[in-house]
């Protein structure tokens, strides 16, 4: 919608007034703007310094502010704003009795008290911090940052804490420089976990590195520097320099391979056993590679690996690109024969020849060996036999070098001299031994991935799973800021000095000097001399009050962005943010104290004419609840949020459900779930400064039909059934308030003629666990946790003792450990006779296959069936089941586990009368009761504006 | 329309049965193209299509052994091919000739080999294949990412995702991008259809065709046990519960209670869309038994529901990466959907579809005319497979636009360089937006300081593709 041409004007008039238009240089870079609160007529309306900017705009408009919304409405606005979580009845009705003018002042200081506050406002800043617990796409390993959480709660704990908002920042990038171990403080360096908590990208460094550097300056300063990655940033001041500045600094730190434990103090005996433990399944991962050394030295000694590696060493690059493909080179052998033949003296009868010959090649081949023939000095008798008869190609040659070393190592006593030549001291296979990870070849690679993955998904989720920070530490050696030529990291241009990014310099540069540079950023983002850092902070915190920021692109405070609607307003409060030690609780305070937020968000119609964006704040808006404020609402009108504060993450909605607030919920990179991604929750991908509002028929079918908003609406209606009015209660716990007499009503007609619900028909299929022993399938027990697609028994996985396990209606996971087994159970509704048919496929290339077992009444085993690679018929019969009696259909590993995938979903059919059953078709969820009338009433609150806007 | 035009009994009426366009309206009202992407937009010129299939063969189809004949090959069996042979993932060797037989097919006389018979049969008329593809990686994962997002490896929204925030969704009932993919996730799972930056109501939904009951493939679409009538009670109840708009209300309170009808409405059509039964036996039949057969029809019953566009994968991991035993591999996933793939072509034809849809058949690259050689730990080493191929392969688009019964370029005499008139993934990316009705250079999305397109700085229209 377009600005009518009055107010463009005084805009116009404004920004050449303050200075903020000039150039190409964006105004958000250059010093503050004048920040005296402007006079205003109406004194009476002002509350604080922050309504005189707003009304002396509405006055020059000739606009009136809206009145004060109603002392309800301002609650619940309150609650949203501070907590995310709607006042109780309770604490409702002794608002609204409280005859104190003080009321919502005092009400405010007790929520910004309560640590609701700081797992709301944490949500607001993963957003910022484009917060995940997964990596992004991986191949082979473990997919989950299985300690991001611990990132999570020291932000939910220093917003508790009302950490000094410079303070903060600095935590979050340099932590670990701020508190050497040992010093107090040490614990923030979860903080580091927003720099870390990022996609991954497959390792590829440079973009870990670009995806660090866009959340620093975007995030933080509301600057896109990610831009100059490639070039000069079109719109604004800002280098390639400046990049690879950052760039350097980010890459002079890393993530080490055990991360810290926080908390530090006395272990207990279990988290002693578990640290033992975890140590011995780390050593078995070393031990595979020092297992593994003596063959790899052989295998690399024979003289079929020796040849290529000692061509390539004297080769240029085109043959040693040839020789790459036909043969396994290992880059870190040809370097060592390099090294090797470049100290051989020349009176080295053998190495003198190869040398000697080296640099020829085609048409000169012959030639060359000829002259050496007859130049060769007088030698032995299996150094003449080198060239004779003559070598056709150099590889001809290497051949026989490799047998003649080959011969030496196994005692050849002509050979004395170059016995140890292979692997004796100084020789090319002599590695020392911490580089022996360096020899392994793609199969052994994977083997150890494969170990390592194992320990690491063990030691995250076996409790106790010890709470660790995502840091970063610096390296010894720190790499110097070069620029990439369009980005390329091929094309490094020369050595830059590391600076902060010049525009927000002031002037003279400031170097990034010591170690990485990490602090000395830090310190430069935060000093108070530049009015950046606290302008965007107060942005984006003004927006969760308001539902706008004062400037409408909180994520681009360039060249590019939108200028702010109150210029001066954003720099008053952002001197007095830093004036007040950088307390974001009396940043709240301000803005929630003034009367601009007080305000009604009702339309008015000159208004809308005048400001249909309302930019000038002549109104409150009204707000539509995101993702976690509905989850978290849904719990807690049906009673069934929990209190627990802090941990490791659980599973957004998988069944039975989760209590914890949804800050607490599993956050997936990759393939994020259904229900977040309908309600616009921030994508993890990269920082998110505000987010999108969509209205899809998904947001409308999780509400209708999702069993999660089902059950909540039945517990509401249980909390309401024990009221004296359970339709009044109801009301109270849905919308917050007492329903109208017109509400009452409809809802009692509604009451008066209900309609029936109907009980799913139960499934003949369920899902289980059991042990296959001597041929009989024991101890079934069901499986507990429905996911919205798969039956498991934990909540997460891979799990302690059950790893992957879970069945699909088409197939599923087994078990990683024999003999336990997962089972698909077909119960028998009636007497009958029935064969059984379907396919077991195991479609991994890799693993050593799955085997299965259908067992009879009694568990006894029918049949049993191995696949691998392929499929299986799984054809059985007849069975003869009597009523209630059961046929099991159990998976389990191979002689290994891993790679254990499988797709089954069997069919029974009654032999009888040709009925079929089919594993798929049949696949049950978890069992609802059908809703009664007053838990449809419930849901059709749920469905209401009044449970989705806050006005 | 005026959404405070409207009185109490207007909108009680609209709320029952005869729900159409007027909750449609409304629900547009709250929407405003800046704040709501998913508002059905004119595209920027006529389009040529305005839905897009696309067929994902993952993993890589060999072009030489499909639709790129090589007889050169043939004379060359066992021999190393003359001149420098490119670096792929792996190590190759001699010439290898296709085991497939290749003739001539229709009025066009396009080769095709008899690895898809019935497509060739039915449909060779129908497509324009194009044989000079290129793309920058023999790996999968930037590959895959080039195909669908135009960027190897840093996250950028999905052509899928371009399009349906480009023109928006007409299928208000239905997802704008649906993902079909049998039995689990391709590599590089959910992010071949990812919206990154652009809103995430964008992004596919992927659905897993492996369950032979499709009714039951999207999430919440039935009450597990309340009756159609109970609920629309609920909505009845609902709309009495809500105020009647006034003329200053927010729009986007009347809006979210109209998504709500259309939400109740998707479970009726959604699930029509989804229920395969509905078809008559003969089109079963037409598309074959098995998933490929169920994923095809599926597809086609989307995109008759204005669902923009419909991505249809082989199936989870990389099913046509035939390192080894490339002609039973292939043979046996050619055999899987060649009757669906030649179904649905004929389908949509007969339907007056295939006008305005855009039928996308093909991999990530193609596969190198020189037998992959035996590396220990990465193939099984028997010597008749075939390595990763970007530098030449083959896709064929259909339908929407597209000169029909054509091949465009061609690759050297063996098949592994586009030599002819070469057309980068960018270049097919920027010549299906046009057929979609955008100048590619001008279908940008602002965010993080800059503009973004799906062709970055580069792409072309192929014109000898259009018809």
């Amino acid at each position: 919608m377009r600005l009518p041409a009055t107010l463009i004007f005084t805009l116009l008039l404004l920004s050449g007034a303050m200075g903020w238009a000039s150039g190409n240089k964006p105004w958000a870079i250059e010093g503050w703007l004048d920040t005296r609160p402007p006079e205003v007529h109406d004194t009476a309306w002002v509350r604080n310094p922050i309504d005189r900017f707003v009304l002396a705009r509405l006055e020059k408009e000739g606009l009136k502010p809206s009145p004060e919304a109603a002392p309800e409405v301002l609650l619940a606005r309150l609650h949203h704003s501070i907590t995310g979580l709607p006042p109780s009845a309770a604490r409702r009705a002794e608002f609204l009795a409280d005859a104190d003018p003080a009321r919502l002042e005092r009400r405010m200081e007790r929520l910004l008290d309560d640590p609701a506050y700081g797992e709301r406002w944490a949500r607001h800043w993963l957003d910022i911090a484009r917060y995940a617990d997964s990596k992004g796409y991986v191949f082979l390993e473990d997919r989950h940052l299985h300690f991001a959480w611990t990132y999570r709660d020291w932000v939910i704990d220093a917003l508790n804490r009302d950490m000094p908002y410079d303070r903060f920042v600095k935590e979050q990038l340099a932590a670990d420089r701020l508190h050497p171990e040992g010093t107090p403080g040490r614990e923030n360096i979860a903080a580091l976990g927003f720099l870390t908590v990022g996609r991954r990208f497959l390792n590829n460094q440079h973009d870990i590195l670009d995806d660090r550097i866009d959340v620093v300056t975007r995030g933080l300063l509301g600057l896109t520097v990610a831009c100059a990655r490639c070039h000069d940033h079109k719109n604004d001041p800002v280098t390639m320099e400046d990049y690879y500045s950052l760039y350097a600094v980010l890459a002079a730190s890393r993530e080490p391979e055990d991360l810290p434990l926080l908390g530090a103090g006395s272990l207990t005996r279990a988290e002693q056993a578990f640290l033992a433990e975890q140590k011995r399944r780390d050593d078995a991962v070393d031990d595979y590679v020092r297992r593994r050394r003596g063959d790899l030295i052989a295998g690399f000694s024979r003289p079929e690996a020796v040849a290529p590696h000692l061509l390539a060493a004297s080769a240029d690059t085109a043959l040693q690109t040839d020789l790459a493909r036909e043969h396994d080179l290992n880059p870190t052998l040809v370097a060592r024969w390099r090294e090797f033949l470049s100290v051989q003296p020349d009176s080295d009868p053998l190495w003198s020849t190869w040398k000697a010959l080296a640099p020829a090649s085609g048409a000169e081949w012959n030639k060359a060996v000829m002259k050496r023939r007859m130049e060769a000095p007088k030698s032995p008798a299996w150094a003449a036999g080198m060239l004779e008869p003559a070598p056709a190609t150099h590889m001809d040659l290497a051949r026989r070098v490799a047998a003649l070393l080959s011969a030496a190592a196994k005692g050849d006593p002509a050979l004395a001299p170059y016995r140890a030549t292979l692997a004796g001291p100084g020789g090319p296979l002599d590695l020392p031994p911490e580089q022996t990870g360096k020899l392994l070849g793609r199969a052994d690679r994977d083997a150890q991935r494969d170990l390592q993955r194992q320990a690491d998904e063990w030691r995250a989720i076996t409790p106790p799973a010890l709470a660790r920070a995502m840091v970063l530490e610096d390296i010894p050696d720190p790499p110097r800021a070069r620029v990439f030529k369009r980005g390329n990291p091929l094309r490094q241009g020369d050595e830059i000095p590391k600076r902060f990014v010049a525009c927000l310099a002031n002037g003279s540069p400031i170097t990034l000097g010591s170690g990485s540079g990490r602090l000395e950023l830090a310190n430069a983002i935060t000093r108070p001399d530049h009015p950046l850092l606290a302008r965007v902070i107060v942005n984006r915190v003004w927006m969760h009050h308001f539902g706008e920021g004062l400037i409408r692109t909180p994520g681009d405070f360039g060249a590019r962005g939108e200028e702010p609607t109150h210029p001066g307003l954003l720099d008053w409060l952002a001197r007095d943010l830093i004036a007040n030690g950088w307390s974001l609780k009396r940043l709240h305070r301000q803005i929630l104290g003034s009367a601009t937020w007080r305000q009604s968000s009702a339309r008015r119609g000159e208004l809308e004419k005048r400001d249909p964006e309302n930019r000038l704040l002549a109104r409150q808006n009204l707000r539509r609840i995101d993702w976690e404020t509905l989850r978290d609402k849904l719990l807690l009108a049906s009673g069934s949020l929990e209190p627990a504060r802090g941990g490791p993450p659980e599973p957004v909605l998988s069944w039975p459900w989760s209590g914890r607030r949804t800050i607490y919920t599993y956050v997936e990179r990759q393939n994020a779930p259904g229900a977040p991604r309908a309600f616009d929750a921030a994508s993890p991908d990269t920082s998110t400064p505000r987010r999108f509002e969509t209205l899809t028929a998904a947001q409308g079918l999780f509400l209708l039909n999702s069993p999660f908003v089902i059950d909540q609406a039945a517990g509401m209606a249980r909390r309401a059934l024990v009221e004296s009015d359970p339709v009044t209660a109801l009301f109270r716990i849905a919308w917050g308030r007492d329903p109208t007499s017109h509400e009452l009503t409809e809802a009692g007609k509604f009451l008066a003629q209900p309609l029936p619900a109907r009980a799913a028909a139960p499934s003949a299929w369920s899902c289980g666990q059991a042990r296959i022993k001597d041929d009989t399938l024991i101890a079934y027990a069901p499986l507990s946790r429905f996911t919205g697609s798969a039956w498991q028994a934990t909540p997460l996985l891979p799990a302690p003792g059950t790893g992957k396990m879970h069945l699909t209606s088409t197939g599923g996971h087994p078990p990683s450990d024999h003999p336990m087994v997962v089972v698909r159970r077909f119960t028998a509704p009636a007497d009958m006779t029935v064969n059984i048919s379907g396919t077991l496929e195991h479609p991994d290339y890799r693993g050593d296959g799955v085997r299965a077992w259908l067992a009879g009444p009694g568990g006894k085993v029918i049949a049993s069936w191995k696949s691998l690679h392929g499929e299986a018929a799984t054809m059985a019969g007849p069975v003869r089941l009597g009523k209630g009696q059961s046929l099991d259909f159990a998976v389990g590993p191979g002689e290994n586990p891993g790679y254990d995938s499988f797709l089954w979903a069997p069919v029974v059919t009654d032999a009888e009368t040709g009925a079929t059953h089919d594993a798929s078709r049949g696949f049950p969820g978890p069992a609802q009761a059908p809703p009664v009338p007053l838990a449809q009433l419930a849901q059709t609150l749920v469905l209401g504006n009044p449970f989705h806007f806050v006005e | 329309m005026e959404p405070a035009a409207l009185d109490r009994r207007h909108m009680l009426r609209a709320s029952g049965t005869g729900l159409g366009a007027l909750a449609m309206a409304m629900m547009n009202a709250g929407r405003s193209a800046a704040a709501d992407p998913l508002v059905s937009k004119a595209p920027a010129h006529a389009p040529r299509a305005r839905r897009l299939i696309h067929l994902f063969m993952n993993g890589g189809p060999s072009h030489l052994d499909s639709f790129d004949p090589k007889p050169e090959l043939a004379r060359h069996a066992g021999k190393p091919l003359p001149g420098p042979v490119p670096i792929t993932e792996r190590a190759t060797g001699a010439a290898m000739p296709s085991p497939f037989r290749f003739r001539q097919w229709g009025q066009s006389g396009l080769q095709v080999s008899d690895m898809f018979p019935l497509l060739a049969r039915h449909c060779a008329d129908e497509l324009c294949v194009v044989r000079s593809m290129r793309t920058d990686s023999p790996n999968h994962e930037p590959a895959l990412m080039m195909m669908n997002c135009g960027e190897q490896r840093l996250v950028r929204p999905s052509l899928g995702s371009w399009l349906v925030q480009g023109l928006g969704n007409e299928a208000r009932d239905l997802p704008g991008f649906v993902v079909l993919c049998p039995d689990g996730m391709p590599v590089q799972e959910g992010q071949n259809w990812q919206s990154a930056f652009l809103p995430a109501a964008c992004q596919g939904l992927p659905l897993d065709t492996g369950r032979p009951d499709t009714r039951s493939l999207v999430e919440n679409l039935r009450h597990p046990s309340l009756s159609s009538l109970a609920q629309r009670n609920q909505l009845d109840l609902l709309r009495r519960l809500t105020p009647p708009p006034i003329p200053l209300a927010d729009p986007r309170l009347e809006a979210r209670i109209a998504s709500m009808e259309l939400a109740f409405r998707m479970q009726v059509e959604g699930s029509d869309a989804f229920d395969l039964d509905l078809e008559p036996a003969s089109t079963r039949a037409l598309y074959g038994e098995g998933t490929q057969g169920r994923q095809m029809l599926l597809a086609r019953r989307l995109v008759e529901r204005g669902v923009r566009v419909v991505q249809v994968w082989t199936g989870a991991g990389q099913p046509w990466d035939s390192h080894d035993d490339l002609e039973a591999n292939h043979r046996r996933l050619a055999r899987d959907c060649d009757q669906a793939i030649a179904a649905l072509l004929v389908d949509l034809r007969r339907r007056g579809l295939l006008d305005d849809t855009l039928v996308l058949w093909g991999g990530e690259f193609g596969r190198t005319p020189t037998v992959e050689l035996p590396t220990p730990g990465s193939n099984l080493g028997r010597l008749n497979g075939r390595d990763h191929n970007p530098y030449g392969f083959t896709v064929w688009m259909a339908g929407g636009g597209v000169r029909a019964g054509t091949a465009v370029g061609a690759t050297d005499p063996f098949g592994f360089h586009a030599v002819e008139n070469p057309v980068h993934v960018h270049d097919l990316h920027a010549t299906i937006l046009h057929l979609m009705g955008f100048d590619h250079e001008r279908l940008t999305f602002h965010h993080a300081g800059r503009d973004f397109r799906l062709t970055d700085v580069h792409g072309k229209v192929v014109r000898e593709m259009i018809s």
